[in-house]
């Protein structure tokens, strides 16, 4: 018997991807390097945002078909497209453990055994990725408010410290905003996972996709302007200045409270490798029809990849670092949908009510 | 009244395919059958008689009817028929058909099998010679319990009416609540053996028509020999992927059943067990009780939140302290730690396991307190206080401020007994992920246990409904309880929440 | 079969996952030694970490005379952490850093921001506090015995010096940005231990080449004004006397906000200052519009001699001017920058006052 096909709807979908740059934003943000100041991070990312709608239009044409028309199993392209797709959310989802695992280990665990640290979480992600699309979507609505309510705590506790003097924004340099671009849009990962929920997502695939990236603009560029408001220079020195911001929140019934956000961001990044490790198991299903436990084979895979990326090194993080960047997002995420479109036509036609019907669209 | 013949053996050899075999004109070879189906069971009764020359046996099983009633409405009306004005089997039959009620419950089966468990059901038959039909009166009179306060569901200002082990009863106690024509019952037996009579019970305007049938079909093809409680039924009635928490809920108030069939859910009374099933069930109902409801909204929003945090504190708190304290005992202020340390300090054994062995000795208590006569049950509170409570920490084996979050953790879970089953399993397995490593593994431990819960539905209604999806309207009575002058305005119902769709399974 | 294996193979993991309990790190907390007081210093290339440490086997947490619930202990290395780990042999217990009541620095650590890079791993919370001390040792080793202190009472004196102005409070993360990042200076409190008391002494300037500099009690009223430190419950009393009488006014509210100004190659630095005024004593019946006027003469007197102390005669951006000519005159930043000692000695400051009395 056929499965029914499970949707999610379009808030689950901007809320899934949202708590996954959330996620990023955690790990990811060292504030200040190599000179990038505050004016430049706040525009890159805005620039970036933009870049990103333009890249995401042809899933958002594409609609409910995106996934189909992408990766058409009639077609060697649609093969060939499914691989890098799989290739690269396979080392994204290593690269987002591997820097949740130094993360946690600069923090909380200085003595943890990592690599038996990551194998935790993917155990516990294998089964979050096997419940489904519609798990993770429900989940990452709960997860949402718990960000929030620990969002709010930190900022309240934290923004009697902020000091306008701490707010310096630098003249733009025009080179330096490309580079930054490129930084931003390799920890943006998650559009490229924008293109399979699209397939999954039950109506208003268009207010799914605007609102998240609304939402992570503006969830990036407030957390930026608190960084810098609070921390001021502490920012440039401190790996972590998110988690720094919690730190600031001063003595009260808890001495210090980073261990407790430890837990949202956990929570999220189970979140986060689940997804991905939900998508590359699917990914599978398109390379590999045949075979069976594709998460496992999935999470072992990325396990296989961290282990290589911390012992044997060299030439291997060279590929890493080629997979995970910024390029490899523009391709995913832009070019190869847009290929996809104008391949199968569905460009510069009018929609036939069928095909409104399969986006979700009104026939009037 | 005579007992039935005790030379006929019982085997299966002797059992012919009775249930779909219809009834003899012979009163000679139904009563032969009847026999050889039943057995030599002491209890079965054969009263045979005659109403002028036609010969009539009333057969029933002792200790199902009620004397007095069949003296007065069976028996008595019966030796009053003039036997001459009906000589022929037909016309008695009719006679009695026409003109003699005799019982409210009243059937003519006309198959051993349908005979039988009318017998087995406590009513009287009536087998006629010559008439290949028998009737079937309802004379019910095997003793019961009273209706009583439930014994799991307690409250303060609601009824204390609770549901018994007769389910007809149990439909009157939900007919007397809801005098809807719409309501509807359907009763019929289940399962192989003991053909349990259950009823399904809902609305028909707010459920369709196709989850009842195949709620109907769930039941009907349940692979049980007999259902002795309703934790038999409930796992056909749940979701086939196995799951820690439940989408069926049960509940042993008939107030509470009504509220949930109202709101679009089918209800499920089962012969036997007080406790009646109600699917589909939401997660956030184990945090609702209808107290909430005969409170001021501003009472009942704060008991709710209590419940919320109760929950948490149930789970997590001794997993938390002994993550906090072996892992990350900067989240504790100066004071609070320095307490704690000169307190484990002369602790013999690893925080860990101190946790583990409050929490068992715990359940024991417990468990020997359900389980243990009332007259001696006061006993093991007194020796689990005195044991633990004093002996253990006075004797240094057990820390004060461990012991204090394992008793707050305790007291907590008592405020969702219906969740009791998955917090005691999840506080253990919290325990042991907090101390492996610390609040890292308590939170992955919290992510499996959300995806879980959010991957779950029964029939069509995922069991996070309306926190995710997320349905506005309705959170108004998961953060709040907002009043009813307001809750009027719309009417509930599990259909109209995001993402419910009972067509789906 | 195959239920049966996957049931196998998950109980197989979880007795996996259990035989690895302790992997990762966890430290009973009776095996831990909890620091209350760090002192650091260093000399001949040779860190000296001493530390006050709770001993949870007294049995008690508050400070108690009877039970001597603190132990001092101390370590040396090449290296910040190769002191603490010296330190830790003489403990016998694992040293925890995270309840760190104050950090106090000695002569000897002239680059706070690179050596006080505990706080940036998080084993020291960011916000701890930072002192001076010519002999940080001796502070520490200062124990609860007769009349002495434990680190909850240095850090309650340390509160009431600071709200009433005496002091000012800075954390490490502050001195770290304000010494590495900026290259400006920072204020510590000095404290001092004598004759079994600890006591704080006026503040000292730490910059990236150590500490120097030294500025009394009464001008760190001004440099907390200055500072915008002025916290809520703080109260800083204002002795004032107009025309040979006396009164007394409490200042429970300031707040200031900073300016940075550029007028031909020279730096003003202009402060406003909102007051809130509470006479606490008026014996001799002044009025309180010359009283409100002799408070705020007073403050800004204090505020010039924090100024004169810090920037005119010590070259210290404790103020953060160069933040402010960052953000007020970004045209002057870079030459500012290539000659800040100049610009600041040369500088000038205007301070404005204003109040509102509360009855």
């Amino acid at each position: 018997m056929e499965e029914t096909k499970r949707y999610i709807g379009w808030g689950q979908f901007l809320l899934l991807l949202f708590m996954c740059r959330v996620f990023t934003l955690m790990t990811f943000v060292p504030f200040a390097r190599d000179g990038e100041g505050l004016s430049l991070r706040l525009t890159a990312a805005a620039v970036s945002t933009a870049v990103q709608a333009a890249l995401l239009i042809p899933v958002v044409l594409l609609g409910r078909s995106a996934t189909s028309v992408i990766l058409d199993k009639n077609n060697i392209c649609g093969t060939v497209a499914a691989a890098l797709y799989l290739l690269f959310f396979l080392f994204y989802t290593a690269n987002s453990l591997m820097h949740f695992q130094r993360f946690l280990s600069a923090r909380f665990f200085p003595y943890a055994d990592s690599l038996l640290w990551i194998a935790v979480i993917l155990a516990v992600c294998v089964y979050c990725a096997c419940l489904g699309t519609e798990a993770l979507g429900r989940s990452a609505v709960l997860l949402f408010w718990i960000f929030i309510i620990a969002l709010a705590a930190m900022v309240f506790s934290s923004a009697g410290d902020a000091d306008s003097a701490n707010l310096y924004f630098e003249p733009l340099d025009a080179r330096g905003l490309f580079s930054a671009v490129l930084d931003d849009l390799s920890r943006n990962g998650e559009i490229c996972a924008a293109a399979f929920l699209a397939g999954r997502v039950r109506d208003k695939l268009r207010c799914g996709v605007y609102g998240f990236l609304t939402a992570k603009l503006v969830l990036a560029e407030t957390v930026m302007l608190l960084i810098a408001a609070v921390l001021g220079d502490f920012a440039v020195l401190s790996d972590y200045p998110f988690l720094a911001l919690g730190t600031f929140g001063g003595e009260r019934f808890i001495q210090r409270s980073d261990s407790l956000y430890l837990i949202v961001w956990t929570i999220t990044a189970a979140l986060n490798a689940a997804l991905f490790l939900h998508i590359a198991a699917e990914l599978f299903g398109e390379v590999f029809p045949k075979m069976r436990f594709r998460t496992a084979v999935s999470a072992l895979l990325v396990f296989g990849i961290l282990f290589a990326v911390t012992t044997a090194r060299g030439s291997l993080e060279e590929l890493y670092s080629l997979i995970c960047s910024g390029w490899a997002v523009i391709i995913l995420a832009g070019i190869i949908p847009l290929i996809a479109l104008i391949i199968s036509g569905k460009i510069g036609r009018r929609k036939s009510p069928s095909e409104k019907i399969e986006r979700g669209e009104s026939l009037q | 009244m005579k007992n039935n013949d005790k030379e006929f053996e019982m085997n299966p050899s002797n059992l012919f395919d009775y249930k779909d075999t219809p009834l003899s004109p012979s009163l000679a070879e139904n009563v032969s059958n009847i026999e050889t189906v039943l057995g030599k069971s002491s209890d079965l009764l054969l009263n045979p008689f005659f109403i002028g020359n036609i010969a009539c046996n009333l057969i029933c099983f002792e200790g199902m009817i009620s004397t007095q009633t069949i003296t007065n409405l069976i028996l008595a009306p019966l030796t009053n028929i003039d036997p001459e004005k009906y000589t022929a089997a037909d016309k008695l039959f009719s006679h009695i058909h026409d003109n003699m009620l005799m019982a409210i419950d009243r059937g003519m089966p006309e198959k051993y099998g349908e005979l039988i468990h009318r017998l087995m059901s406590g009513f009287a038959v009536l087998l006629i010679d010559g008439c290949p039909k028998a009737f079937a009166f309802g004379v019910q009179g095997f003793e019961t319990r009273g209706i009583s306060e439930p014994s799991t569901e307690g409250n303060i200002r609601g009824s204390h009416e609770g549901f018994v082990e007769t389910v007809r009863t149990n439909m009157s106690l939900v007919r007397r609540r809801i005098k809807s024509p719409l309501l509807r019952f359907e009763l019929f037996p289940v399962t192989e053996v003991s053909k349990v009579d259950v009823i399904i019970a809902y609305m028909t305007d707010r459920v369709p028509m196709k989850l009842v049938k195949k709620i109907r079909k769930k039941l009907e093809e349940l692979p049980l020999e007999s259902i002795l409680g309703s934790g038999y039924v409930e796992p056909f009635m749940e979701n086939p992927k196995p799951a820690l928490f439940s989408g069926v809920s049960v509940t042993e108030r008939p107030d509470v059943f009504c509220a949930k069939v109202l709101e679009g859910r089918i209800g499920i009374l089962i012969e036997g067990t007080p406790f009646a099933i109600v699917c589909p069930a939401l997660f956030i109902e184990n945090f609702q009780t209808l107290d909430d409801y005969n409170f001021r909204p501003f009472y009942a929003f704060l008991i709710r939140w209590i419940r919320y945090l109760s929950f948490f504190l149930a789970v997590f708190l001794p997993a938390v302290y002994v993550a906090v304290v072996t892992f990350h005992p900067e989240l504790f202020n100066h004071a609070l730690l320095m307490t704690l340390a000169s307190a484990e300090q002369t602790a013999p054994l690893p925080i860990a396991v101190e946790a583990f062995i409050v929490l068992l000795f715990y359940e024991i208590i417990r468990e020997a307190g359900v389980r243990l006569p009332k007259s001696v049950g006061g006993a093991v509170s007194i020796v689990g206080g005195l044991i633990i409570g004093d002996a253990a920490v006075s004797a240094g084996i057990i820390s004060n401020p461990l012991l204090l979050a394992c008793a707050i953790s305790v007291t907590a879970s008592f405020v969702i007994p219906s969740l009791n089953q998955q917090i005691t399993v999840l506080r253990f397995i919290a325990v042991a992920a907090g101390s492996i490593s610390g609040l890292y593994g308590i939170s992955l431990l919290a992510a499996a246990v959300l995806v879980n819960i959010c991957a779950l539905e029964n029939h069509g209604a995922p069991v996070m409904s309306p926190l995710s999806p997320f349905t506005p309207k309705a959170m108004r009575d998961v953060l709040t309880r907002i009043g009813f002058p307001r809750m009027a305005k719309g009417r509930a119902s599990v259909e109209k929440l995001h993402g419910v769709d009972m067509d789906r399974q | 079969m195959m239920k049966i294996k996957r049931r196998l193979y998950l109980a197989a993991a979880a007795l996996t996952a259990l035989l690895f309990t302790g992997c990762f790190g966890g430290t009973e907390v009776g095996e831990r030694a909890f620091v209350q007081l760090m002192g650091l210093e260093k000399e001949d290339g040779i860190y000296t970490v001493s530390l006050q440490l709770y001993k949870s086997e007294s049995g008690t947490a508050e400070p108690d005379v009877s039970k001597a619930n603190s132990v001092s202990v101390s370590g040396s290395g090449a290296t910040v952490q190769a002191a603490i780990a010296d330190a830790e042999t003489e403990a016998g217990k694992k040293i925890f850093l995270g309840h760190i009541k104050m950090l106090i620095i000695g002569s000897g650590i002239e680059n706070p921001s690179d050596e006080l890079a505990l706080f940036l791993d998080g084993s020291v919370s960011p916000a701890c506090p930072v002192a001076y001390s010519d002999d940080p040792a001796a502070v520490t080793e200062t124990l609860l015995t007769d009349g002495s202190f434990s680190a909850e009472q240095l850090m309650t004196i340390m509160s009431l010096t600071a709200a009433q102005g005496k002091t000012v409070y800075t954390s490490a993360a502050k001195l770290a940005a304000d010494t590495g990042v900026l290259d400006c200076a920072a204020a510590l409190p000095i404290v001092r231990a004598e004759n079994k008391t600890v006591r704080f002494d006026g503040l000292t300037f730490a910059r990236k080449n150590g500490t120097a500099g030294y500025l009394s009690e009464e001008d760190a009223a001004g440099v907390k004004l200055l500072l915008d430190a002025f916290e809520s419950g703080d109260k800083i009393t204002v002795p004032v006397t107009v025309d040979g009488k006396r009164a007394a006014a409490f200042i429970t509210g300031a707040k200031t906000s900073l300016k940075a100004e550029e007028s031909e190659d020279v730096l003003t630095v202009s402060a406003h200052i909102k007051l809130k005024l509470y006479i606490a004593e008026n014996p001799d019946g002044i009025s309180e519009p010359l009283i409100e006027q002799a408070v705020r003469e007073s403050v800004r007197d204090s505020c010039i001699g924090a100024f004169s102390s810090a920037v005119w005669y010590n070259s210290c951006d404790l103020f953060g001017i160069k933040k402010l000519v960052r953000r007020d005159c970004p045209g002057f930043y870079e030459r500012y920058c290539e000659n800040a000692e100049s610009y600041l000695e040369d500088s000038s400051l205007s301070v404005s006052v204003s109040d509102r009395l509360i009855n």
